[in-house]
């Protein structure tokens, strides 16, 4: 069976389409990021041009943040006051990489420096992340990081300090605000969703609960994605919404899934798995860069 | 079934054996159709080709009638040609940075189906005259003619259009029956874009293109394909608020089910 896209201009198996949003729904239940940086290179993979991909996953993986931060939300895990500050940083932030990320592109061929600080910031990320984690498992309690860290002295010490119930703390607004803006900005120049950088930052340097990081994070996730596909319809009318329907009736359930498995592990195996799935993208970007991608010649209509 | 055919070839629009138009300048050089060769008209069985969300390639189906005599020196090839649109190509390399050609007009279909035959009675020249060899497809802007890379850009451009599925050349499919009459088959793609196209039928004989016709095919967006299209080209902020309301409705419901579990 086959099903004919308006948009992409191709036939589809759409169980392979439900499989695949199923699978990252999945991810992203589990670990509160989007999961875009895996649907976009799956929707590549079964031909769907690239511009197509970039931008019906937005609106698939809206579809699924809004079902993982629901069911996180009723586990009382999203700490919305936290999520709104950053996404106040993080949409300033996404505004001023999108302009810079342009200086960049029109200054020259910049795609392999900015390949390579990916790998290198994803591979410091993940593997201190992965060291930590490790050392955490082990322990009895397996929870999250001290709460009382070197790391976070400077959210108690900045002036316009609230209460974040939810997570627990007592910080200033400013760190949320700027560890949101310097995600959004990061994750504009290096043209991805940013969720698996935030989801770290939050534990590490926030002092946030992991169970709380992950609803939280899907919670800011929600007003990206809806604004990112408003965008792309609007302007490039790349989405395709005969796709994203598709991947969503998969991806709702994989993040229902997702989220019930989130139940079952502890703070620092959550942690843990988080650490690989960064570990594994930044090897995949370093074994692109080096073996990968080979594609001497690219193809586009002229409009 | 017969009867259907044959309606088809009673309402054939005769097809003078065309004078192509002269390719460009930079391809090899061809050599002019023959001089009282036998003619060629054409007629498609469908022509037109609804697209919907069910759509999922199509065969098409030509009949021809030629004059030629029945021999081993003629060779047919039928092709679906379309729609026409300019192309960008560009070259990525690490030491010398990107190169970019753009191509004035190329088809994003070209569908060959021919006779056993074809590459014995046909030269390189006559497909390329017939604008059926892949490779010559693309029409270049006249200042980039000289250009000396030009031949790898166009290889580069018959292989991409190749992986796709989009371009192929397929021998069999072409059928003589009995009265000079051929049936021709060929599969539409299923990545075919909806627009204009043309089926083509070649005569090729004593190695030149002898003679050809051609019978118009529409491949048209229908029903929800053709709604959707339309919202998202005409009405983008509408097809925009739509797609963010369908991505709040299908979390919502996946949120409203996980609640009732």
């Amino acid at each position: 069976m086959q099903i004919h896209l308006p948009i992409a201009e191709m036939a589809v198996d759409p169980f392979v389409i439900i499989a695949i949003g199923a699978g990252v729904g999945f991810v992203s239940g589990l670990f509160g990021v989007g999961g875009g940086f895996l649907l976009t290179p799956l929707l590549m993979f079964t031909g769907v041009p690239a511009a197509i991909a970039v931008s019906t996953q937005a609106n698939q993986v809206l579809a699924t943040s809004i079902a993982g931060a629901a069911a996180h939300g009723r586990n009382r895990a999203v700490d919305r006051r936290m999520g709104s500050y950053m996404l106040i940083g993080g949409m300033t932030g996404s505004a001023l990489g999108v302009w810079v990320f342009r200086l960049l592109k029109e200054s020259g061929d910049i795609d392999v420096a900015i390949t390579i600080s990916y790998v290198l910031f994803l591979g410091i990320i993940g593997g201190l992340m992965f060291w930590e984690s490790v050392i955490a498992v082990r322990k009895p309690s397996g929870g999250d990081p001290k709460r009382r860290h070197a790391l976070r002295q400077w959210t108690r010490i900045l002036p316009f300090k609230r209460r974040f119930p939810r997570s627990g703390l007592y910080i200033s607004l400013i760190p949320p605000i700027l560890i949101g803006f310097f995600v959004g900005f990061l994750a504009a120049v290096l043209g991805v969703g940013g969720g698996f950088i935030l989801a770290p930052a939050m534990v590490y340097l926030l002092g946030v609960p992991t169970r709380v990081m992950v609803g939280t994070s899907l919670f800011q996730i929600i007003f990206l994605t809806a604004f990112v596909t408003f965008l792309q319809a609007a302007v490039n009318q790349t989405v395709d919404i005969v796709l994203a329907v598709i991947l969503m009736l998969g991806g709702v359930v994989g993040a229902r899934l997702g989220v019930a498995a989130n139940q079952y592990l502890n703070a620092a195996q959550l942690r843990l798995l988080l650490s690989i799935v960064v570990l594994a993208m930044g090897a995949k970007l370093a074994f692109d860069l080096f073996f990968g991608d080979t594609a001497a010649f690219t193809l586009e209509v002229l409009t | 079934m017969r009867s259907v055919w044959v309606s088809c070839l009673v309402a054939v629009i005769a097809f003078p054996a065309l004078a192509q138009s002269e390719p460009e300048t930079d391809a090899v050089a061809i050599r002019s159709h023959v001089a009282g060769a036998p003619t060629l008209t054409a007629a498609l069985a469908n022509d037109r080709i609804d697209v919907d969300v069910s759509y999922t390639g199509a065969r098409i189906t030509l009949f021809a009638v030629s004059t030629a005599p029945n021999s081993a020196e003629v060779a047919y090839a039928v092709a679906l040609v379309g729609p026409h649109r300019p192309y960008a190509i560009t070259r990525h390399t690490e030491t010398t940075g990107k190169k970019r050609l753009e191509f004035v007009s190329a088809p994003a279909v070209l569908a060959v189906a021919a006779e056993e035959e074809l590459p014995e009675v046909a030269t390189t020249d006559a497909l390329i005259r017939a604008r059926i060899h892949d490779r010559y497809a693309a029409k270049v802007d006249p200042g980039d003619l000289d250009d000396p890379e030009l031949d790898e850009f166009r290889e580069a451009f018959a292989n991409l259009k190749r992986e796709s599925g989009l371009f192929y050349t397929r021998l069999g499919g072409v059928t003589r029956l009995s009265g000079g009459l051929i049936r021709a088959d060929i599969d539409l793609p299923a990545a075919a874009p909806p627009g204009d196209y043309d089926v083509r039928i070649f005569m090729f004989q004593d190695g030149v293109l002898a003679s050809e016709a051609q019978a118009p095919l529409t491949l048209a967006r229908k029903g929800t394909e053709r709604t959707l299209w339309h919202m998202a080209r005409n009405l983008p902020v509408v097809y925009g608020i739509f797609a963010v309301c369908l991505g709040v409705f299908a979390g919502g419901v996946g949120a409203a089910l996980g609640r009732r579990e």
